[in-house]
């Protein structure tokens, strides 16, 4: 600004400074501070921009993790055997309720609780006290009252929190078939272990902006990815089926005072497990009642293993029909007492049978007659046999844990040319109850060895509905081969004066087994036995497969006398219940 | 001197009669003031998530504020400034008498700082009344004084007469009202003709006032050493200063877009009062922020303009002291909020929510166009 201008006269007199000067130097300042300003702007807007937006970006995100519903598992006919439900847990906060009366509160919970109200004030009495479970598993009425107490402000201090619970309405029914879920929501044993990932889903994951507070921003980043549930799981099961095998196992081991067993139903045409009854057994519903994760929760028909014993004849025989070596007439005397490479082999009743045909090594059941068709193959032949029925590998049943057995076949170190006659008839082999019933349906249903499977359906939560194909491992025997064996089966059964296994309504076929059972320390248990029966029928198309074992029965030894009966009377329920044609 | 009085009154033709209006400052006494109730309806978004009646209300609350603040600009530039220059006194009086009843306990809004007077249905902050009340009497004061300002006992007179006031809000305690009453009153009676000299004795006895006044309270001295260790106190006094810097950034250059700023969200301390120009930032980016600093600089810029060709001393020192006052506050907020000045709780004149402030603001703008008036007329004589 021009300081000759005439308004800025300044004063000589006074020495008056000129104004005009001063203003501008008032600019200058204002000047400076919006220099100063855009300077910073500059700064923090273009230089440091991405670092400061970064850094709120960090501060502002958070990330919820949000859980998917763990799908169901029904038996076959649609029954749900285990439930994945919400259910609620009251969680308390003493330290805030300070502003409520809170014996007056423990009263209320009490009441709606319906618990004692001392139990409520040892949990919640304490005011210094953050965090505290006062109730589990609310039913959705109490929940409903507390919930609205709290809205209307009656009591304070207190949250619901949601958890997930997993119901299994058939409490021991069919228990190590299904499994159970650990708290974290994992899947322990059986369907809920194999399947776990079908079951689980995949969960939703929500990232959004919040405030200091945990609230989401509205305007902010919102990225819901939601959750995935879980798939839907059908059984092969019938629950009917499963608990007909339950009832007969529970009521055979009181009768022959036995512990432990195992019935198995399978279809021999798909390899369907209807029924898998095993005990001893848990409760999947009530876990918090068991101390430890003991042996009963380990499933006996894929994962302990035994000698199968004279069901196992029924291999050797398979084996020696197919490759030729003998036919239904073959004779051969049937020795009492026979010497192999060293060992001597005894038959049962240490009878010798002169001049049988191999009908009779059945219906005798005759351990050197197993051992000469054995014998008749050579050790290569016979173990390619007893490899191609599933021995010495899993069955790839869809359930956890499952063993492979031990096959000791010639060129392994510890085989000797005398395990040729022990395995002949089950001896020093060991086996699981479910690749002798998955051996024997191949022999029922002309030849195949199936996979078995327990979920025969996978609806997922999309609506999609996976119908898992049956699987064909290999075939075993040509099927002529499998109706000789089964009419020769058929014969046997029928020659054996009062056989137990017997019913005159269903032409069934199927063989008795009587193992003796190895001590640890070697050597064998003195009058120590598993008896067990593995039978199919009807005869001239098999449809169900049904596999007794009982664990050293107490009264009575001998498979004919323990399994057998059980045998008929699942037969004639199963058959009954499944409508499969009686004998005209 | 009295012939041009009688053309600004605006009722004496019986019909509304309007000044040829500074066209700069009309624009901004419009402009402003929208930017202002457009940011600070964002800056509430945070209260309407919580409480949808009260965002309602709140903006209902300024709308109305602004419209009447900018009638009260356009009225108060129809009446002559010298109209009112002798009863100036008067004003001073009563701003003195509400800082004083603003320290008394009942009277007072709340704990913490006496800021605030609550008289029935009226709420308000008599230092925002104060600021202009200085102004004009000591514009007028110095305009009666003329040279005579250049002798000590004068400018200690003046001196006293700012003092009041600013000691008054001093303890409230409002140190960042007090420090643009102290500049401003300083630019009043530098363009006024006061000895060089005479300010650094006033200097030297104001840094003894600031450090009693820093000792008396110790929330200033922590909000001083937070600014110089942003650091060391992220939860306290640094994390509000580091909130709005992190506000700038997020903005960027062409910012997120209005509304859609987050840092508002409980991060910035006062988003909707002394941090909305980091909202700004963060909603308009820097195109944004540079703009509204571009407005202060052609505000202050007219301002020293119209002081300049103003017909008389009083005018001159209304002009400088109104347009320095309002910029100079603006900068120090903005420097504030960008990090270079420690947190004052200084509000954006024309822009934060905050009823006093923002009439009182328009009201100095009125002034500000009467005075151009007479310098338009005087300039064109």
């Amino acid at each position: 600004m021009a300081t000759t201008s005439p308004k800025n006269p300044g004063s000589k007199a006074t020495g008056a400074p000129r104004f005009g000067r001063r203003l501008l130097i008032l600019g200058a300042i204002g000047a400076a501070m919006a220099a100063a300003t855009g300077e910073r702007l500059a700064n923090w807007q273009v230089l440091e921009a991405g670092d400061l937006a970064a850094t709120a970006g960090v501060q502002q995100r958070n990330e919820q993790i949000i859980a998917s519903r763990r799908g169901a598992i029904l038996s076959r006919d649609g029954t749900a055997m285990a439930l994945s439900m919400q259910v609620d847990r009251l969680i308390g906060s003493p330290n805030v309720i300070t502003e409520y009366d809170t014996a007056d509160v423990a009263r209320y919970l009490a009441k709606v609780l319906d618990v004692p109200y001392e139990q409520i004030m040892a949990k919640i009495g304490d005011p210094s006290v953050a965090y505290v479970v006062v109730a589990e598993d609310l039913d959705p009425d109490q929940s409903a009252q507390i919930r609205q107490s709290m809205r209307r402000g009656e009591i304070g201090g207190f949250r619901l929190e949601p958890v997930a619970r997993r119901v299994y309405p058939g409490n021991f029914l069919g228990a190590h078939l299904i499994g159970f879920v650990d708290g974290a929501g994992k899947g322990h044993y059986g369907v809920e272990s194999f399947y776990d990932q079908e079951l689980t889903g995949r969960p939703g994951l929500v990232i959004s902006d919040q405030d200091p507070r945990g609230r989401t921003i509205p305007v902010g980043n919102y990225d819901p990815l939601p959750p995935v549930n879980g798939a839907t799981l059908i059984l092969t099961m019938d629950r009917t089926i499963q608990r007909i095998a339950e009832q007969e196992l529970e009521g055979a081991l009181a009768r022959f005072g036995s512990s432990s067993g195992s019935i198995l139903v399978v279809d021999p045409r798909s390899g369907d497990i209807l029924g898998m009854a095993n005990r001893p057994t848990f409760n999947p519903t009530r876990l918090d009642t068991y101390s430890e994760i003991g042996e009963n929760f380990i499933n006996p028909a894929v994962s302990l293993i035994y000698d199968p014993g004279s069901t196992f004849k029924i291999m050797t025989m398979a084996a020696g029909l197919d490759a030729g070596v003998i036919g239904p007439g073959s004779r051969h005397n049937l020795p009492g007492v026979y010497e192999y490479w060293g060992l001597e082999f005894k038959n049962w009743d240490e009878r010798t049978y002169p001049n049988q045909d191999m009908v009779s090594v059945l219906a005798n059941s005759s351990n050197t007659g197993a051992i000469f068709v054995a014998d008749q193959l050579g050790a290569d032949a016979y173990y390619d046999y007893i490899r191609a029925f599933g021995f010495g590998e899993t069955s790839g049943i869809d359930l956890a844990g499952e063993v492979r057995g031990i096959l000791k076949a010639r060129g392994s170190l510890s085989w000797y040319p005398s395990d040729l006659a022990a395995n002949s008839f089950g001896q020093s082999i060991s086996t699981t109850p479910i690749q002798m019933a998955m051996a024997f349906s191949a022999v029922a249903n002309g030849g195949l060895l199936l996979r078995p499977r327990t979920v025969g359906r996978i609806a997922t939560a999309a609506g999609n509905v996976v119908n898992p194909a049956i699987t064909e491992i290999r075939r075993v025997l040509r099927p002529t081969t499998s109706r000789t064996l089964i009419d020769m089966m058929y014969q046997a059964e029928h020659s054996i004066p009062g056989n137990r296994a017997l019913r005159l309504r269903y032409s069934t076929v199927g063989k008795t087994g009587t193992a003796e059972i190895s001590a640890a320390g070697g050597g064998l248990l003195p009058e120590q036995t598993i008896a067990s029966y593995i039978g199919f029928g009807p005869r001239e198309n098999p449809q169900v497969l049904i596999s007794v074992k009982i664990d050293k029965p107490r009264t009575g030894t001998w498979g004919s006398r323990v399994a057998s009966p059980i045998f008929r009377q699942m037969v004639d329920r199963v058959f009954e219940y499944l409508r499969v044609p009686a004998v005209a | 001197m009295a012939a041009p009085a009688r053309r600004y009154r605006f009722l004496e033709r019986g019909t509304l009669s309007w000044p040829d209006l500074d066209p700069l400052l009309l624009i901004l006494a419009i402009v402003l003031p929208l930017i202002g109730g457009v940011v600070v309806a964002s800056a509430l978004m945070p209260v309407m998530a919580d409480d949808a009646a009260a965002f309602g209300a709140a903006i209902l609350r300024n709308s109305l504020i602004t419209t009447a603040g900018i009638a009260v600009a356009l009225g108060v530039a129809q009446i002559d400034y010298r109209r009112y220059g002798h009863r100036s006194w008067l004003l001073y009086a009563i701003a003195v008498v509400l800082l004083v009843a603003v320290l008394v306990p009942g009277l007072a809004s709340s704990a913490g700082p006496h800021r605030w007077l609550d008289i029935s249905f009226l709420s308000f902050q008599p230092s925002e009344i104060a600021k202009p009340a200085l102004i004009i009497t000591l514009g007028y004061w110095a305009g009666r004084v003329g040279d005579r300002l250049r002798h000590q006992r004068t400018f200690l007179i003046g001196f006293l007469l700012v003092l009041i006031p600013l000691l008054l809000v001093a303890i409230e305690p409002d140190l960042g009202t007090s420090i643009v009453i102290l500049a401003t009153s300083s630019a009043i009676a530098f363009v006024a003709g006061a000895r060089l000299r005479h300010f650094l004795y006033v200097a030297a006895v104001l840094a003894l006032g600031v450090g009693l006044s820093i000792m008396r309270n110790p929330y200033q001295f922590i909000r001083i050493q937070a600014f110089f260790s942003p650091g060391d106190d992220l939860l306290g006094s640094g994390y509000q200063a580091q909130q709005s810097l992190l506000a700038l950034g997020s903005g960027g250059i062409t910012g997120k877009g209005l509304g859609m700023g987050t840092m508002k969200f409980l991060y910035l301390p006062a988003p909707h009062t002394d941090s909305v120009f980091a909202v700004i930032g963060e909603e308009l980016g820097l195109l944004g922020t540079a703009a509204l600093t571009l407005l202060f600089v052609l505000l202050l810029a007219r301002g020293l303009w119209i002081a300049y060709h103003a017909p008389d001393t009083y005018g001159r020192c209304l002009a400088a002291g109104i347009s320095f006052q309002l910029a100079t506050q603006a900068f120090i907020n903005m420097l504030v909020v960008t990090g270079r000045l420690p947190v004052t709780g200084l509000p954006l004149p024309f822009i934060s929510s905050g009823g006093t402030s923002l009439i009182v603001s328009l009201a100095m703008l009125g002034i500000l166009m009467n005075v151009s008036r007479a310098a338009s007329l005087g300039a064109r004589r």
